[in-house]
């Protein structure tokens, strides 16, 4: 059965003000109803200041990024009008489309626009929070072009990393919202919301489309319906709000003359448009002549990929590659973090991969230095000292300690039993605080045992 | 209301009457007597110390720092 | 008016509220006095500014921090703004004095100054009649002799009718001069705050006190003028229009009053020129529709959560009415039959209008077809509606045009109305204060 799967998208944008005052738009450590003023409280009177322009080039930088061809016709704002506790004026602002037509990953995008987010609604204490009142969103609505939810989470991933590069988001996360529709053989279409992360969107679609086909399966036709996702359950269900019969009465709102997106504006946004991260793997597989596979690793982050690139100013890009794709991204997975939030910088990595080559560092203990950086925020070159192998003098006295001090296993080994010399190799780790290099350390014992 | 089907009747009446008077035209409709700059650069945000207080203060009912609506009526 | 004519602006405050102490009672055109006036005044007195002392009553649906904008309903019986209107902070820079929060149509959805949950307020002019509105209070106090001046809003007529009932002397700007953050709405695309003052000199001096653009969008860029400084009664070279359209509608002892005025302002050197507004009277059924959908749209908020009540579970009749209507005309289905349809006709009145003045500098008429009824007389939706004929072409237009008493029908104020062209609002005044000058 043919399923069909589209997207609207809600991401915020990165301004220090909200979309139609001044209010802060950044909210995350804020006491409840604080970041708010008359205007995005939709107190009586109060009216619209300027449309933000940091917004609305962002809208426009994502547009672009995403394919799009830009309107050139005034771009009227929208008054959508519906009655839910979040929304403290009965209607949300929301403009027309102001890109259209583009594409990702071989999915349509229909349009791109801007929009004010609501507050924050908590339907079992009904308590309300309009601290996000009036943060700007951008709003990607894309075709129907995506039919499963395996499609669907490549989609996502790589859309987010769109954003992500574009510079034009929220980076701290967790801002995301997805509106879904699902319709299965031409059937009804259902919209599902409440989305807001990449595995919630794959176990929605999951359940969903089970769900239609068991309908069709016994008969029954799809309603035409609203579904919230519920996160708890991974299910979706039907939502009896007005809001989803309602006719929003969309009119331009007569308290904001309509944008003007003009070929100046854009052509400002063009030139200091950072590049996609298609072009930017692109460009890494044929400049620094690294596979495919190091090239999309690396360029899973723009914060990541501009690390590389200063690395590869000094040290051979191969090498630099197979470091940043193995033992970073091991390490990032390990701690679930993006390179962004690691903390690690190009400083660090210089120093690591130095201490490498050099060989004062194994592998191992390369891996340890990177950790410990994520972990505690320590110095690598610190690190590094401490943990840098021994000479041979030091390991020569290391060995003899473990063997002065452990004749048990000595008499073992010596006895036939071959494998108590991992036991002195361990001890000979402990006594050099990992810093020996292990191989040798086998070495040296089978020597001086023998 | 108790006259609530009156008033929707005369409301009925009004409507007949005021567009019997719009034939259709062929124009382009005015949303805006202005033609306004419209955008606005982001600034450092201002914050209004007390403004809480006094939007909460006139607010039907509060919890502490929050308003509140009605609870469990929406999915 | 000067700061010497207002005396000591604590001696004039007083003064003013033992008038309305003494008479108020009787016309009802306040619903809230500012217990902070006094203090206010002798902060004004050391401050000075160009309103110094000047005592001003605000239309209830302005903020004023501290005070109750209720619009007359009990929708926002407990609203207390929590913040100034753009033109309250204006005025008090100025040292002015806010005097309290007057009587209005509930919403500003009325013509008469009758349908306020407060009560009905009284013609201090012409007793027993309507004082007219929706800005009734605001007129009435100004007439009343309660306060120097005041501020009104003006959607289709608001400020006009009532100045013209009242024989005060009122402005309604060119949309986009004053900001209108702070004002509640009506309909957003028409609304505009204005001066009510005795004379033409103090409508000039507050409105030139309240213009200028403000961070609001919907705002024209410019410069306030001093207005007041550069009044003068010369009309020579000033061509002053009439439509003929104004006399088919106009009931003939207004049309009197006017013609009379006219002849005076060609004694002062204007030229008189018949023009034609062929579409006069589509203005009506265009102004109500557009109102319809922007005042439902506005009174989206008043859902019970934040403030007050649920609108539509304690409104009048008439407001009630205009919320039903704009629901329903603004549905999907039924848009395009109705408010996009008036949008377009819109653009034809609005185009007449400027052609209009393309070749006037002012077009002079009536302000109302007819003369206040009597206080409790009912009338239909579309009686009441009809006061605002000659009012809402201007609102339409976004043109400025105020009005100056002109004379009088059995005793009732009838006022002359001038309109001009987008901020012309000297040339506007001066043609005012020609009229005013031999009334």
């Amino acid at each position: 059965m043919k399923v069909r799967i589209g997207f609207e998208i809600h991401e915020q944008l990165a301004t220090r003000t909200k979309l139609f005052c001044r209010s802060p738009a950044d909210y995350r450590d804020a006491e409840p109803n604080t970041n708010v003023c008359e205007v995005c409280l939709g107190m009586p009177g109060a009216k619209p200041m300027g449309v933000n322009a940091e917004a609305v080039e962002g809208v426009i930088a994502i547009a672009l990024m995403l394919n799009c061809e830009l309107v050139r016709e005034p771009v009227y704002i929208l008054r959508k009008h519906y009655d839910y506790p979040d929304l403290p004026s009965g209607y949300q602002r929301t403009s027309m489309p102001i890109g259209k037509n583009g594409e990702l990953a071989g999915v349509g995008i229909w349009e791109v626009h801007l929009e004010e987010d609501p507050g924050k609604y908590d339907p079992v204490t009904g308590r309300v929070d309009y601290n996000r009142s009036g943060v700007p969103l951008v709003e990607i609505v894309t075709a129907p072009d995506i039919t499963s939810p395996e499609e669907a989470r490549n989609f996502m991933r790589e859309l987010v990393k769109v954003l992500h590069y574009s510079g034009r988001v929220r980076r701290e996360g967790g801002t995301m919202r997805v509106d879904v529709n699902v319709s299965i053989e031409d059937g009804a279409r259902v919209e599902i919301k409440n989305i807001n992360s990449i595995k919630g969107l794959y176990r929605a679609l999951k359940f969903e489309i089970t769900r239609q086909k068991n309908l069709r399966r016994r008969g029954k036709a799809v309603k035409r319906e609203t579904r919230a996702y519920i996160e708890e359950q991974m299910i979706t269900k039907s939502m009896r709000t007005k809001e989803t019969a309602e006719d929003y009465r969309y009119i331009p709102d007569p308290d904001l003359p309509p944008l003007r997106i003009t070929e100046e504006l854009v052509e400002r946004v063009r030139s200091e448009l950072p590049e996609a991260p298609h072009q930017k793997l692109q460009r890494f597989m044929q400049q620094y002549r690294i596979s495919r596979d190091d090239a999309w690793a690396i360029t899973s982050e723009p914060e990541m990929a501009d690390a590389f690139e200063q690395v590869c100013g000094q040290v051979e890009p191969g090498r630099a590659a197979a470091f940043f794709r193995h033992i970073i991204k091991k390490t990032l997975n390990y701690h679930g973090m993006s390179f962004a939030e690691s903390g690690l910088t190009v400083r660090d990595i210089l120093a690591v991969l130095g201490a490498i080559s050099s060989g004062r560092l194994s592998q191992q203990a390369a891996e340890l230095v990177l950790r410990e950086v994520v972990e505690r925020g320590a110095e690598a070159e610190e690190l590094i000292q401490r943990l840098s192998k021994l000479d041979e003098q030091s390991l020569a006295s290391a060995v003899e300690q473990a063997i002065r001090e452990n004749p048990g296993a000595v008499q073992d080994y010596r006895s036939g039993r071959r494998e108590a010399i991992n036991y002195l190799v361990g001890q000979v780790m402990r006594i050099t605080r990992g810093r020996a290099d292990a191989e040798k350390a086998l070495e040296m014992l089978q020597e001086r045992l023998s | 209301m108790s006259n609530r089907r009156e008033i929707e009747r005369e409301a009925e009446h009004v409507l007949r009457e005021l567009s019997k008077h719009l034939e259709e035209i062929e124009l382009e409709e005015t949303y805006h007597v202005i033609d306004a700059e419209s955008l606005r650069a982001d600034s450092s945000p201002e914050l209004r110390r007390g403004f809480r207080e006094a939007a909460l203060s006139i607010a039907p009912r509060r919890d502490g720092a929050h308003y509140v609506a009605e609870a469990g009526t929406w999915v | 008016m000067s700061r010497q004519a207002l005396g000591e602006a604590e001696e004039n405050l007083a003064r003013r509220f033992e008038e309305i102490e003494r008479r108020d009672r009787e016309i009802n055109s306040f619903i809230e006095l500012n217990p902070h006036a006094q203090e206010e005044a002798r902060r004004a007195e050391k401050l000075g500014g160009r309103l110094a002392g000047m005592t001003v009553a605000v239309k209830s649906n302005i903020n004023v921090r501290g005070l109750r904008a209720t619009c007359a309903s009990k929708t926002l019986e407990n609203y207390v703004a929590p913040y100034d209107a753009v033109v309250v902070e204006r005025l008090r820079r100025e040292g002015a004095v806010i005097l309290g929060m007057t009587n209005m149509d509930e919403f500003a959805c009325g013509s008469s100054g009758e349908s306020s949950y407060f009560g009905p307020t009284e013609n201090p002019s012409a007793k027993g009649r309507i004082p007219g509105g929706s800005s009734s209070g605001s007129a009435a106090a100004v007439a009343a002799g309660f306060a120097d001046a005041a501020l009104g809003s003006d959607t289709g007529g608001s400020i006009r009718n009532p100045a013209s009932h009242c024989g005060v002397v009122g402005v309604k700007p060119t949309y986009g001069l004053v900001p209108r953050h702070g004002l509640i709405d009506l309909a957003m695309s028409l609304d505009q705050i204005g001066p009510i003052a005795r004379d033409v000199r103090t409508a000039a001096l507050l409105l030139e006190v309240i213009a200028g653009s403000s961070r609001e969008a919907s705002m024209l860029d410019v410069e306030p003028q001093p207005y007041s400084q550069r009044l003068s009664a010369d009309l020579s070279g000033i061509k002053v229009g009439f439509a003929k359209e104004y006399e088919e509608v106009t009931s003939p002892e207004i049309l009197g009053v006017v013609k009379r005025a006219l002849r005076r302002l060609e004694a002062q050197g204007a030229e008189l020129v018949e023009v034609e507004l062929p579409n006069l009277e589509k203005a009506l059924p265009t102004y109500y529709l557009i109102v319809f959908v922007e005042f439902f749209s506005a009174t989206r908020r008043y859902d019970g959560r934040r403030y007050g009540y649920r609108i539509e579970e304690v409104c009048g009749e008439e407001v009630l009415r205009r919320i039903m209507l704009g629901s329903y005309i603004s549905q999907k289905e039924y848009a395009g039959r109705y408010y996009r349809r008036a949008l377009q006709f819109r653009s034809l009145i609005r185009r007449e209008l400027l052609q209009a003045l393309e070749e006037v500098d002012v077009l002079a008429g009536p302000t109302t077809p007819k003369l206040p009824h009597r206080l409790g007389e009912r009338l239909t939706p579309l009686e009441m509606y009809a006061y605002d004929l000659l009012t809402v072409p201007a609102n339409l237009a976004g043109i400025p045009a105020g009005v100056v008493p002109a004379g009088r029908v059995n005793g009732i104020p009838v006022g002359l109305q001038v309109q001009a062209k987008p901020l012309q609002e000297q040339v506007m005044l001066n043609v005012m204060l020609a009229a005013e000058g031999r009334a």
